[in-house]
């Protein structure tokens, strides 16, 4: 059996009294593409903010490559991260926002060598060249100096995932890429999503609505609801007959909408 | 009546003084406000309210004592409590930049809370440490976005620096005050010095509107 890439043991975060994750459990394997759906407010984007370390988190732990990630093995027990390891471990991990959430002030070459520069301390000549080629990748290629405000949405959250692919990552997140987007716009979005699935070995995590193409990509769906996944499985199966409850009524009320 | 511009070319050397004075006063003024003002938005931004406290009280204060109320505080009465005083210079100096300070600690504090959350988000993602958020991602937003009321402000304070005449500091509108008791020429006197502090706030002024226009389009 291979190590999971990503482990959730019993993750809890709470705002004050509310439990948003109560304690999630969720193994992702190396290349493994999983999507997360469920109702609007249900916790889904916090499972990834958590994971980025974009939120801390009150109990549980998480892994990454078998390693604790929010804690540190200190002789046999847990201790809370040092920064230096929270940084390593989270070196590995890439997200890509709902809101793009690109540096408006920066064209969108310098968005996608700023943080190569400063953290993983490349040379500016050679950060350029890896942006121009992520760039090209999701066809922007004459587009790099540009600023945000000049791109449309689309091209704005291309530019995004070139962002976060130039910091090498492992793992990506998305969190729900398209849902900002005119529908016009979404199709190009998901077309580089779905050229990353496929010719690449990222893990990747995401969460969306696009039913349809979560059934399409993902190698798995997690419905999650109240704070907990209620039920996973192959697309088809979880897509096409939810055993749970809720996951159906969720389901029958998303495709009835389209 | 009769407008005598010889008086203003005879007493020219003591205006330029005046107006070299100003332009000095306003840049220390500012240079320690902006010090004063980092500070003061440094402290409002702690999420710890005790932490809060220091900074809140000091915007409060000095944004509600009337400049002039204060610069006669500071000449007249600090002296008393420490013991020894100042130059009147000195004096108008620290009354102005503590001024400066509350009111730029505030416009610093706008600028950066105004900016989207996402965007701390998207700096943390992308592993970018202390030092690099603040330089490439916070400041050059939040400066960007209150760069007309820092313009405004400078012209406010440009404007207070002839508060510092009622004690004697040798500024602009001093000068004016001083040729004009000499000579009784205060029309002339006055009139051109209203006329000098136009012709250097008003471009300001403008290039704040300006700058305003081009914020609102971006």
């Amino acid at each position: 059996m291979t190590q999971p890439k990503i482990k959730f043991d019993r993750v809890t975060k709470r705002y004050g009294p509310l439990t948003v994750l109560n304690q999630i459990c969720l193994d992702i394997d190396p290349g493994e593409l999983v999507t997360i759906i469920g109702p609007s407010g249900s916790g889904k984007t916090t499972v990834l903010r958590v994971l980025m370390t974009l939120e801390s988190i009150d109990d549980g732990v998480i892994y990454i490559d078998g390693e604790p990630f929010n804690k540190m093995r200190a002789g046999g027990a847990l201790a809370p991260a040092s920064n230096a390891h929270i940084r390593r471990l989270r070196a590995r991990i890439g997200m890509v926002f709902q809101n793009f959430n690109l540096f408006p002030h920066m064209s969108a070459l310098d968005n996608c060598i700023e943080a190569p520069i400063h953290s993983l301390g490349l040379a500016r000549g050679e950060a350029v060249n890896r942006a121009d080629e992520l760039l090209d990748m999701v066809g922007l290629a004459g587009l790099r100096s540009r600023y945000p405000s000049q791109l449309s949405g689309g091209q704005q959250q291309r530019v995004a995932i070139a962002r976060a692919l130039a910091m090498q990552p492992e793992i990506l997140l998305f969190d729900e890429p398209t849902s900002a987007l005119d529908p016009e716009m979404v199709g190009e979005v998901l077309q580089v999503i779905r050229d990353l699935a496929s010719a690449h070995s990222y893990t990747m995590l995401l969460v969306t609505h696009q039913m349809g193409f979560a059934r399409e990509v993902s190698d798995r769906v997690c419905f999650f609801d109240a704070g907990q996944f209620v039920e996973q499985g192959p697309p088809q199966e979880l897509l096409g007959s939810p055993k749970n409850e809720r996951a159906r009524q969720f389901l029958s009320k998303v495709l009835e909408a389209r | 009546m009769n407008f005598d511009w010889s008086i203003l070319a005879a007493h020219l050397d003591l205006l330029a003084l005046g107006a070299l004075n100003t332009f000095l006063i306003l840049l220390l003024a500012l240079f320690f406000g902006v010090v004063i003002g980092a500070l003061v938005c440094a402290g409002n931004l702690q999420t710890r309210r005790l932490l809060r406290l220091p900074s809140r009280i000091y915007t409060h204060i000095f944004r509600t004592v009337p400049e002039m109320a204060l610069i006669f505080w500071i000449y007249l009465s600090l002296p008393l409590i420490l013991g020894t005083s100042f130059s009147a210079f000195a004096s108008g100096i620290l009354a102005l930049s503590l001024v400066a300070g509350a009111f730029l600690g505030e416009i610093f504090r706008a600028g950066i809370v105004a900016m989207p959350a996402g965007q701390v988000d998207a700096a943390n993602a992308l592993g970018l440490g202390f030092v690099a958020r603040w330089v490439k991602v916070i400041l050059p937003q939040a400066l960007r976005t209150v760069l007309p009321a820092i313009v405004n402000f400078i012209t406010e304070l440009l404007k207070m620096t002839s508060l510092l005449a009622a004690i004697t500091v040798g500024e602009l509108a001093y000068q004016a005050y001083i040729l004009g008791s000499q000579t009784f020429k205060y029309n002339e006197f006055f009139t051109s010095v209203a006329i000098a502090y136009f012709v250097l706030i008003f471009p300001v002024s403008l290039l704040a509107r300006r700058l305003e226009r081009r914020g609102g389009a971006a």
